[in-house]
């Protein structure tokens, strides 16, 4: 089974080949001066044909990070994904970033808490157990303010419900990992001591590797989406629309 | 000719456009045969703001790129292995949804293996009323004026452009769009006004013409500033404002400016040929007063049929076409280019 994941939901990004198991190539796109439209595209064409993969002859599957993350990075990859998908006819899946991001962490070591940096004090933010398959979500993907997202994550592990809380054999130990971990490292250090960790150098921003690999997971269990309808995972409405929600609020009688 | 292009096996082009608000997919055959033109208009989605928020259109070209290609292909009866080449339009435009319909038309044109070209939503415009006037040939002269541009044009040949002036600041029919937003006639304000012009007497209230002395540059801020004086004055005194002969006198003011420059730039470039192309190409004043205009001088004026004057991708095919004949390729790194300009 061939699947290509895509990532362009921060400046890392990154596209990557999966043969079955066995990951066959991977770029990090690193668009620090150019941009995902410049570099998606000749990076895809560049990874297949490394690999060996004649673009004639399609591919399984495509799975694509639809966010949170950049607007427009995470249209490029939502709609590259979306058209290769139509064009090849292969199911195409849409993987959350932070969801991918939890996958990478991988298993059995506490709660896995992917962060992405969404600036002024805020962090698109969520918390995972992971066992090596699809991670389970135990506090929902959204746009928290940093202190508020850690309270609830130290209540959660509190909590003990799960083997991997506090109560549990890992000890209610906190792993972060995304770019949000790296801006805001030392808040998290300071705030839980050494029960906060983060992978190592390498492994703390999204892997498309781990874009990949989620989305065959995915695929396997059924998981595919209608290549019309797939949108980014915004988790942010537009400022106009923020502006005329609130406009609205304030008009209303009640 | 016919066999040659057979040959080459560029015939039918799969056109993109999303350079604003409109999410456009075609199937041109051969640069002028139009097998499908899809068009879907976010108008209603936009109205709320009286214009089009860039955020709010990016998002909706993700939600309506691939229904609208799907539907171009079906109208047209074929499917993606009839298609010989891919254009899409590069700019000027809107650069969040400029990316969508690039990012879409790259991944199929990789996936398929098909020639791609970037199109110029200008060029796209001009290639509107080829489209529509099968007898129409260069030399012209052609003014393009919508929502987002007011540029004057020669063209002496196939692919061949020179800028004359372009305007220093609101397009005309941004200018129709604001004004008719201070009425409360909604959006896209340029139709509203042109209705409620019709049949008015414009000299009822008074608007400057700028008309920059002998340069083909336009200038329409100065008119909406203008505008807004004349309502303020008229709210202070008390007096009624009668719209439609407001509405009629703002029209033309903006019809007078266009209509002096695109006759005195087809007389400067000794053609017989005006072509008006883009949104307010759909203005019934502006095509009465041109036409006038130019029949006391021997000019011939068109404009493309109503599909063929707003934004559409059965243009951007046709003029990728031509581009693509000419053995024009563009590279996977192709980019929105927000502020193109035509070459
Ligand atoms: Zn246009």
């Amino acid at each position: 089974m061939r699947i290509i994941g895509l990532d362009t939901s921060t400046a890392t990004g990154g596209v990557a080949l999966l043969e079955g198991d066995r990951l066959v190539g991977e770029y990090t796109l690193n668009v620090q001066r150019t941009t995902h439209a410049e570099r998606l595209m000749p990076a895809l064409e560049r990874v297949m044909a490394d690999a060996g993969w004649d673009p004639t002859a399609g591919v399984d599957g495509i799975a694509v990070a639809i966010g949170p993350g950049s607007f427009t990075g995470l249209r490029i990859g939502v709609v590259t994904a979306k058209a290769l998908s139509y064009a090849w006819q292969a199911p195409v899946v849409g993987v959350p970033t932070l969801e991918a991001l939890a996958y990478q962490a991988g298993a059995g070591r506490g709660l896995v808490c992917p962060l992405m940096d969404a600036r002024h004090g805020r962090v698109f933010c969520a918390a995972y157990t992971c066992d090596g398959d699809v991670p389970t979500p135990r506090l929902e993907a959204r746009l928290w303010a940093l202190d508020d997202w850690l309270t609830a994550l130290e209540e959660l592990a509190a909590d003990g419900s799960h083997p991997q809380d506090a109560a549990g054999p890992a000890g209610g130990r906190f792993l972060f990992i995304g770019d949000g971990a790296e801006v805001h490292w030392d808040v998290l250090v300071q705030r839980l001591g050494s029960r906060a960790g983060r992978p190592p150098v390498g492994f703390r921003t999204l892997r498309s590797g781990a874009v990949a690999a989620l989305g065959a997971l995915k695929l396997r269990q059924g998981a595919a989406d209608d290549p019309a309808g797939l949108v980014p995972l915004y988790l942010r409405e537009s400022e106009a629309e923020r502006k005329w929600a609130a406009q609205q609020k304030h008009r209303s009688p009640s | 000719m016919e066999g040659l292009v057979t040959a080459l096996g560029l015939d039918v082009i799969l056109g993109i456009e999303t350079s604003c608000d409109e999410t456009a997919a075609a199937v041109v055959e051969a640069g002028r045969r139009i097998r499908s033109n899809v068009v879907a208009s976010q108008t209603d989605l936009h109205q709320r703001w009286g214009g089009v928020v860039p955020e709010v259109a990016s998002r909706r070209h993700v939600e309506l790129i691939i229904p609208v290609i799907d539907r171009a292909l079906a109208d047209a009866g074929i499917t993606l292995a009839d298609v010989d080449g891919v254009a899409v339009t590069q700019g000027p435009g809107l650069v969040g949804s400029l990316l969508v319909g690039i990012a879409a038309a790259k991944a199929i044109a990789f996936a398929r293996r098909l020639p791609l070209v970037g199109v110029n939503h200008i060029e796209g415009h001009i290639y509107a009323n080829f489209l529509a006037h099968p007898e129409l040939e260069p030399p012209l002269v052609c003014l393009t004026v919508s929502g987002g541009h007011t540029v004057l044009f020669y063209v002496p040949a196939y692919g061949q452009y020179q800028v004359m002036g372009a305007t220093r600041d609101d397009a005309a029919g941004e200018a129709l769009d604001k004004v008719a937003r201070l009425l409360g006639l909604g959006y896209p304000g340029g139709p509203a006004i042109d209705r409620l012009a019709q049949g008015q007497d414009p000299a009822a209230y008074d608007f400057p013409r700028a008309m920059l002395d002998e340069s083909y540059e336009f200038s329409f801020s100065g008119l909406k500033t203008a505008a807004v004086q004349q309502l303020e004055r008229a709210r202070r005194r008390g007096e009624a404002v009668d719209l439609p002969k407001f509405a009629a006198a703002f029209q033309e003011a903006i019809v007078d400016v266009l209509v002096a420059k695109a006759v005195r730039a087809a007389q400067e470039k000794g053609v017989a040929q005006i072509m008006i192309a883009g949104g307010v190409a759909a203005n019934s004043r502006l095509r009465e007063r041109l036409t006038a205009a130019g029949a006391e001088l021997g000019l011939r004026v068109y404009w493309p049929p109503p599909a063929l004057c707003t934004d559409n991708a059965a243009m951007i095919a046709a003029a990728g076409y031509f581009r693509l004949q000419a053995g024009e390729r563009a590279p996977w790194s192709l980019n929105a280019e927000p502020q193109l300009r035509l070459r």
